[in-house]
């Protein structure tokens, strides 16, 4: 079980591209500073009150609320990017879902789990606009990058470093984004993982 | 002789002595003429009629040497990197890697091919700890050896063989043989979802988890057996690693914790079970100058061996002294919602001298032993008092009553921690080169022996000097 030490300040995490949005769970937020406290308070709260009694204090973890972030959309980069991406989807060839893919299509937040060393749920399939949570479940840390550079801002290490971290990426656009964890796999092979976004 | 004798005898014959005895650099692998091969039947092609054989004529010029006896893909004479020469290198293959620092994460994609270094000690692969060089060399395949080398300052893991969780597939054979770990932030030689290995002669220091990791196999058919582990967190750790799982005639010292055979539901596999501890010399663990590794393990810092959820395992014929806390733990795991319970596991004719407490059965909820016993051992102190008489390994169990509880698992521990990159690694210098490393031809991890017997009779007691 790594010991990694914070980082200085969260990175900027906010709209890599036009298809997908990291949303980091270790990100302050200013609107919803006194909620995250609050909930960080009555978790350290029934935390202590497990000292005396429970040997299973070390595993208490507090898992942090997930914080969306938004900006003000620049229209016309916003049409122009849509274009872009029509013109690309129309193209490209149609995406072959596998047989064990997981059909989590239509609903607006999926949660999926990390272990050691895997994706839980391997290949899932969503909806344009999902926002996906993974969870480290494991003891050792992950980080999820996509396969094909650029496809979607990477989720570091750091925001999977320990047993129930967890960060989101909100998948706008259909297409095929296939993904991994570089500490255990390449983009071909060990701890890999699939996501197909339909529109 | 016993199969896993067999097996190491093997091991050890291929990894030392396979040069056939002829250590010349001259020396000619496959269909390469000998030298004197070469004497005797020169080139039709290219030479002219020679004359009669006189005493007095002149030698003929030598052929040049050859300076690639054992055609090996040569890193840096013919290829610039390490990655270019394994992508390159075919099954049955020979990377052979010249004295120098290579700031390389090395991918294996292919089956049966040796990595090896001329010099364990001057043939470095340092990942400078950065993230974009996770480790040091990861294989993804079948067969594979890595000899001869020192890896360190990896972001995660020094040498690392895994299998594929997902798609069923269980990496076959693997060893790793005369090999330095160093500094590499979580593991030293990590080996996952994987069967059939060897470990042999290697060093691990310096790593925040353990310098030896088995993980998620069942059986996993493995062996570790002549290494060195110091400095860590933890000496060892094999979660949910068992079935003809051999840890014997190893040292593992002066780190944070020893040997931890575990269940955790992190990883597939569990609980734990049916690993074999042998001839192990476990000594003077609890050293503060070593990573903090983590609350969970903090738990049994200096302990020598502990056995948190395990199941089924021999620990038989160990010198276990002079750990700081404990010699010898049984224990359950707690693992979220989950008490791993330790059972059936069998400790005998272990020597314990100088531990904070040679051995502790923890009770594990019901005031009973669960099958776990003692027997034979040479040890001072226990919990229950007279361990070895009241949990016997063949009656009935006696007075349990002062069985302590998770208590003993929070003994006294240590402020310190050295980040990894800082450790000390004292033994490194002086781990021993494979021999033959420049005319031993390529042996691939690729035999698959069978396990299905073991001679304990045929391990001593460690002498402890």
């Amino acid at each position: 079980m790594p010991v990694l030490e914070p980082a200085g300040a969260p990175t900027a995490l906010l709209l890599h591209d036009s298809r997908a949005t990291l949303v980091s769970n270790r990100k302050p937020a200013t609107v919803l500073a006194m909620r995250l406290r609050l909930i960080l308070a009555l978790a350290a709260l029934v935390a202590a009150s497990c000292v005396d009694d429970d040997p299973l204090d070390a595993f208490v973890e507090v898992e942090p609320e997930i914080v969306i972030e938004t900006e003000e959309p620049d229209t016309d980069a916003l049409e122009e990017a849509a274009a872009d991406t029509e013109s690309e989807v129309d193209e490209a060839a149609p995406i072959e879902i596998p047989d064990d893919a997981l059909d989590l299509s239509g609903m607006d937040q999926v949660a999926l789990d990390i272990q050691d060393n895997a994706f839980t749920q391997r290949v899932v399939v969503v909806s344009a606009g999902t926002e996906i949570t993974w969870t480290n479940q494991g003891r050792n840390e992950h980080n999820v990058r996509p396969a094909v550079e650029g496809a979607f801002e990477p989720i570091s290490t750091l925001d999977l470093a320990e047993k129930g971290d967890s960060a989101s990426l909100v998948f706008e656009t259909p297409g095929d984004f296939p993904y991994f964890c570089s500490l255990h796999g390449t983009a071909t092979n060990g701890q890999t993982g699939r996501v197909i976004v339909v529109s | 002789m016993r199969r896993l004798l067999i097996l190491l005898s093997v091991f050890a014959l291929v990894a030392s002595a396979c040069g056939g005895g002829d250590d010349s650099t001259e020396t000619t692998a496959g269909d390469t003429p000998t030298e004197s091969d070469s004497a005797a039947e020169p080139d039709e092609e290219t030479a002219e009629p020679e004359p009669e054989p006189e005493e007095e004529a002149e030698p003929e010029p030598e052929e040049p040497a050859n300076d690639n006896p054992l055609n090996a893909l040569r890193v840096p004479q013919d290829f610039a990197t390490i990655q270019d020469a394994v992508d390159a290198a075919e099954p049955g293959d020979l990377v052979l890697i010249d004295e120098g620092v290579y700031n390389e994460s090395v991918v294996v994609e292919t089956d049966n091919i040796v990595i090896r270094g001329v010099d364990r000690q001057t043939v470095v692969l340092d990942g400078e700890h950065s993230e974009e060089m996770a480790n040091g060399i990861i294989v993804f395949s079948n067969g594979v050896a890595v000899e001869n080398l020192t890896v360190k300052n990896y972001f995660s893991n020094g040498v690392f063989f895994t299998g594929d969780y997902d798609s069923d597939f269980i990496l076959r054979g693997y060893r790793v043989s005369y090999v330095n770990a160093l500094n590499n932030r979580v593991y030293g030689i990590y080996a996952f979802n994987a069967e059939y290995g060897l470990f042999d002669n290697t060093y691990a220091a310096g790593h925040t988890d353990s310098g030896y990791y088995i993980g998620q196999c069942q059986p996993c058919n493995a062996v570790l057996s002549n290494n060195l582990s110091e400095y860590n967190t933890l000496a060892y750790s094999g979660t949910n690693a068992g079935g003809d799982l051999f840890i014997v005639n190893n040292e593992f010292r002066m780190n944070r914790i020893g040997v931890t055979p575990n269940t955790l539901n992190s990883e597939e596999l569990a609980p734990q079970r049916g690993a074999t501890f042998a001839g192990n010399w476990i000594h003077s663990n609890g050293n503060p100058e070593t990573p903090k590794g983590g609350n969970t393990w903090e738990l049994a810092y200096g302990v020598g061996m502990v056995l948190p959820g395990a199941n089924n395992n021999l620990v038989s014929r160990n010198l276990i002294e002079n750990n700081l806390n404990g010699g010898v733990a049984v224990s359950f795991m707690p693992d979220g919602d989950t008490f791993w319970l330790a059972e059936n596991n069998t400790i005998t004719d272990n020597v314990f001298r100088g531990n904070g407490i040679d051995a502790v059965m923890v009770d594990q909820g019901g005031g009973e032993g669960l099958g776990n016993c003692f027997s034979g051992n040479t040890l001072d102190t226990s919990r229950p008092a007279d361990i070895d008489t009241v949990l016997p390994c063949d009656g009935p169990e006696g007075d349990l009553s002062d069985m302590i509880g998770i208590d003993f698992f929070s003994p006294p521990g240590a402020d310190e921690n050295v980040p990894y990159a800082d450790v000390a690694s004292p033994g490194a210098a002086d781990q021993p080169s494979m021999p033959d490393a420049l005319t031993a031809p390529a042996s691939p991890a690729d035999v698959l022996p069978e396990f299905d017997d073991f001679d304990l009779d045929a391990i001593a007691v460690p002498s402890g000097t």
